[in-house]
This record gives structure tokens, sequence and C-alpha cells, in this order.
């Protein structure tokens, strides 16, 4: 009979551990502080102080797959910590860029790092804070071990952004105790200087792009600075600051600005149609910090009038690309532009059915790009001149830029 | 007075469905209106329900699991669960009691279920609805691994469509992506 009753009170134990366990697991009340971290007596929250606050993009999207746990999504994750956690401790608080008329008190610029240790999803959130007048008030770093669920792995992640940002903004109203008041939002979003948010040592990706006209104006494919914070443009030996002037996620083009002084630029062809098997040549800025920053030129021809089933506005060349090479100018043998570089085929999802594909490359159709030129005021010229040559190709190397795109 | 309310109710029922007539006029042309855009489909949810609730409109007419590969336009539907704080501490004892009694007892689980729609054009995220409900279920130890929808589960996932439609045809981001394609692919 004991053995049986110690047998209950082993299991009762088992039990009570698991439940324990299972409880880590779960996610935390963003709303409810743990009893480590503790407000200094007689603050009051939440600040009426206007709070700005920059993440990179990148962050916020941030996903990868599990074989066995599905889609977890670290950049979810933090955006629903994010919300939850800063307007319980600043009543006005917005990310920077939905409104940049927004005027603000307090700048904060997020720089977050995940890490992974026995078992343990782990948040190193460096923090910069800036006054309106963009005064470094206030600089740290703060880190929290979440335990990782495998019911729910996403779960660890928003734990340990929750409590990392608690910390934070506990130790911020702690040494500040802002307000409205004290930090006084004078100065609006637009006033903050990209540069100083971005972080300038480390490109997120780069593309190349292509002038069109004697503004100094750039064409690319949009893909290549989206959600970039800063971008410059390398044309011979210098560097260029540019900003977007008009883009479109469907067609997958954008247009630039930029200061760049150079009477060379690429024109159209008089007619939008393109020649099933003409040659092509491609110039791009491919795999920047593995290659030397020179320019590659590749040739092809049109492989086909068509892409993929249900793409739009896209056709197939067989010129050689790499990462980095789109937003580069398609040029036929008479020197003009018959396209932009879109993308290439997945090579590797069919490498894992048995197939390898070879040169199978995706170009945006000129018919699509003057239509959107003109949908947009954006000055380009024809070629009416018939010169196939040599310097066609000098000319498309002259008027082919580098992109670099930071957060 | 009998004769006048009689009167009232009727005129009260005539109005009431002269506008029904209304609604459904606008509702058929505003499904005539709408722009069929070929969309990539891909769901964590297998069950063919509600890939064929959501084709049922025009606006996804052209809504297509394989047959797109390169449409630019994509829907993502996927469905999870959240541990909740007591379903996990729960979940975890009454598997052991399952366990215990060898399976005699079901294993009871509480979950948030979330039901996410995203809308990508060239993977850039322009639409993210989802909904959120909670569920209880109790499983058997030797069937806990069968991956098909428990049918509330099923039935309210479906329900969210008609929801997530409208919101969808609200949406701003959305409606400048129909016209965009109508300006570039149809005119």
């Amino acid at each position: 009979m004991s053995k049986i009753t110690n047998l209950f009170v082993q299991l009762i134990i088992v039990v009570a551990l698991f439940q324990i366990i299972g409880c880590a697991s779960t996610r935390v009340n963003p709303n409810k502080l743990p009893k480590d971290i503790k407000l200094s007596k007689g603050l009051e929250i939440p600040s009426d102080a206007a709070l700005s606050i920059y993440i990179p993009a990148n962050s916020l999207k941030s996903q990868f797959y599990l074989k066995y746990g599905g889609r977890v999504e670290p950049g979810n994750a933090l955006k629903q910590a994010l919300e939850a956690v800063s307007s319980k401790f600043f009543e006005n608080s917005k990310l920077v860029g939905i409104n940049k008329e927004r005027k603000f008190g307090l700048l904060l610029d997020l720089e977050p790092e995940w890490d992974f240790k026995s078992g343990k999803t782990i948040l190193k959130l460096k923090y910069r804070l800036y006054d309106t007048n963009m005064k470094l008030i206030l600089e740290a770093e703060k880190e929290h071990k979440a335990t990782i669920s495998y019911q729910d792995p996403t779960g660890s992640f928003f734990n340990a952004a929750t409590r990392s940002l608690q910390k934070m903004y506990v130790s911020i109203l702690n040494k500040l105790k802002p307000t409205s008041s004290l930090y006084a939002a004078i100065n609006d979003e637009s006033s903050i200087p990209p540069e100083v948010l971005a972080d300038l040592e480390k490109p997120v990706s780069s593309g190349t792009a292509f002038k069109i006209n004697k503004d100094g104006e750039l064409l690319t494919a949009a893909h290549v600075i989206r959600d970039c914070l800063v971008v410059k443009a390398q044309f011979e030996e210098n560097i260029y600051p540019v900003s977007t002037k008009s883009s479109s996620d469907l067609l997958d083009i954008a247009v630039l600005k930029s200061d760049i002084n150079s009477d060379k630029f690429l024109m159209f062809r008089k007619e939008d149609k393109l020649e099933l098997g003409e040659k092509v040549t491609t110039v791009s800025y491919p795999l920047k910090g593995l290659l030397d920053a020179s320019p590659n030129l590749t040739v092809g021809n049109v492989s086909s009038q068509k892409a993929l089933r249900g793409s739009l506005g896209l056709y197939q060349f067989s010129a050689p690309i790499q990462p980095g090479s789109s937003g580069g100018a398609i040029v036929s043998e008479n020197g003009e532009v018959i396209g932009i570089v879109s993308g290439t085929l997945n090579t590797k999802s069919l490498i894992e059915k048995g197939v390898v594909p070879q040169n199978i490359n995706f170009a945006l159709a000129p018919k699509v790009i003057t239509k959107f030129l003109d949908k947009n005021d954006i000055s380009y010229q024809r070629n009416t001149k018939k010169n196939k040559s040599k310097n066609n190709n000098t000319k498309a190397l002259e008027s082919t830029v580098q992109l670099t795109c930071y957060q | 007075m009998k004769k006048i309310i009689a009167v009232l109710l009727l005129l009260h029922s005539s109005i009431a469905f002269a506008d029904e007539v209304n609604d459904e006029a606008k509702s058929a042309k505003n499904e005539e209106e709408q722009v069929k855009l070929p969309i990539r489909y891909f769901s964590t949810v297998q069950e063919d329900e509600l890939f064929t609730k959501i084709k049922s409109s025009k606006r996804f007419d052209n809504l297509s699991k394989e047959d797109l590969p390169g449409a630019p336009i994509a829907l993502l539907v996927t469905l999870s669960s959240n541990n909740t704080a007591g379903g996990s501490a729960a979940s975890l004892g009454s598997a052991i009691w399952a366990g215990s009694t060898l399976g005699l007892l079901p294993m009871v689980t509480n979950k948030d279920m979330v039901v996410r729609y995203e809308m990508m054009v060239n993977r850039k995220k322009i639409v993210d609805i989802s909904f959120t409900e909670n569920f209880t279920e109790a499983k058997n130890l030797y069937n806990a691994h069968n991956q098909t929808l428990d049918k509330d589960v099923l039935e309210w996932v479906l329900s969210t469509v008609p929801l997530f439609k409208k919101q969808l045809s609200q949406n701003s981001e959305f409606k400048n992506l129909e016209q965009e394609y109508v300006y570039y692919f149809e005119s």
C-alpha cells in the first residue's frame, strides 16, 4: 500500500514539474512587470512625452521555417511586443516613418540581435535615445533569455522581446523621468537625418541602376531599394546619396533622384518590341563584398517573349546574372534599353525536384517600363539611329551605377 | 386602428424589401466591378474547403495553388496556435494523466488559434489581417498525432473568410494594387 502511495506522490510531483515547465513556455503578459524590474517610487506611467521609435525594417520582418515546427517569426514577435510594451510606458509612441510630419520629443533607435544558447532564445537589445534636436542622451544595452517552447517557438521570441523592452523602458524612465514638458516635441520626423539611424558600416543589400536622362535620374528594380533607410550610388569613383522619386511594387520598378552630373545615359528603343533570339548585354555590379567594385558585362539573348506562368510584364533572357545584378539594364546590340533585370528562376527548389535549369533569367519588358515612365512624367529618350558598335558596351558601362542599401 | 397598423407593417416590410433589393443589386454590381488579379495561394490549412471558399468570389476567381508560379501577387493563409497561460499547464498535466492511465483519459488542450491572411506583391507585404479565437479540445492519446483540423476549428476558420474579404475590399493598398493592375495589364 505504501508503495502505491509513494508512486502516487511521485506522479503528482512529476505533473507539478511539467506544469511549471509548461508555464515557463507560455507567452508572458506584456502589461505586467516581473518582480526583478522595478520602477522608481512615485514615477507615474505612461509618460506623456512623444516618443518615436526606429527599428531596422529587416528586424521586424525576420522569419524562418522549422521542418517540424512551422513558421517562426522573430520579427512579428518583436513588433507585437514593441506595440504592447511601448504603449504601457509612453502613451504617445509610434514607429518612425508612418507619418513624417509627426513631432517627437524623444527618439529611440533600437538595434536588436538574436542569439540561442542551451534551449534559450536571447535578445540583446542595444538602444540609443535622442532628444528632439537629435542630441544623444542615453545609450545602453539590455538582454533577456527566454525558454524555447516547441509548441509555440515564436512565443520565446515574444517573451525575450517583451522582457528586454520592459527592462529598457524602466531604465529610461528611472533615469530621465521624461515628460512632455521636459522633452518637448518641437521637431518633426522629417528632420531626422537618416544617416544617424542607419548602420552605415553594414550594408543590408546591394544592386544596380542605370541613368536614363541628363537629370541624373536612375532606373532600377524596386526590390533593390525596398525598406532602405539610406541608399547610396557609386558612380565612377564617387558616392552619391539617392532618393526614390516613384516606384511600383507590382512591376518591381523604381526611379531614383541623384546629383550625378554626367551627360552619359541610356536611351530606349524606338518601338517597345523585342525580337526572339536577339542578342542582349547586361551590365551590373553583382556579389558586392566578394567581387571587386567593377561592373560585370555578360551577353546572351532574348530566349522567350514570356516568363513564368502568371508573371506580369516579364520576358526571359539568357545572359548570366548574379545576386546584385537586379536593377541592371538589358541593352540591345544597338545600345538601347530593352529591359531591367528583375530576377532568376529559383533553382534550389527545382534541383530538389531533380531538375537543373540553366540561364533562365527574367527582365521587365520595355513596353511596361515606358508606360510606367510616362505615367510618372519621367523624361527619357528613344534612339532613332542604328549604331551597332563596340561603343555601345562602353555607353552601357558608363551609365551604370552600383546601389548600396543601409538600414 | 388595426387597419393602420397593418398598412404600416406592410409599408415597413416593403421598404425593407426595397433595401434588400438595393443591397443585392449593389453587391452584384460590386462583384461585377471586381478585378480578377492573378494570385498564388499558399496555406498551412490543408483542407480544400478554405481554398474553395476564398475562390468563390469574383475577386479571387484567378486564385491558384499551382498554376501561377510566376504571379507577383501571393496570398498566404496560415493557422497557428498560441499557448495560453492556463492552457499550457493544463495540457501537460492532462497529457501526464492520459499517459498514466494508458490513454483511458483524454488529453485536454486549450489554445488561442490564429488565422492570418497575408497578401504580398513581389514579396512586399501589403495586407496582414488576422483573427483569434480560443479553443479547448479533448483528444485521445492514440489519435493526438492526427493532423486534420478539428471540426469546430475548421468551421471557425471558414467563418473568417467573409470578414477577411470585407476588410480586404476596404484596404487602400489593395485598392491601389487593383487600379495599377488594370492600368498596366487590362487597359
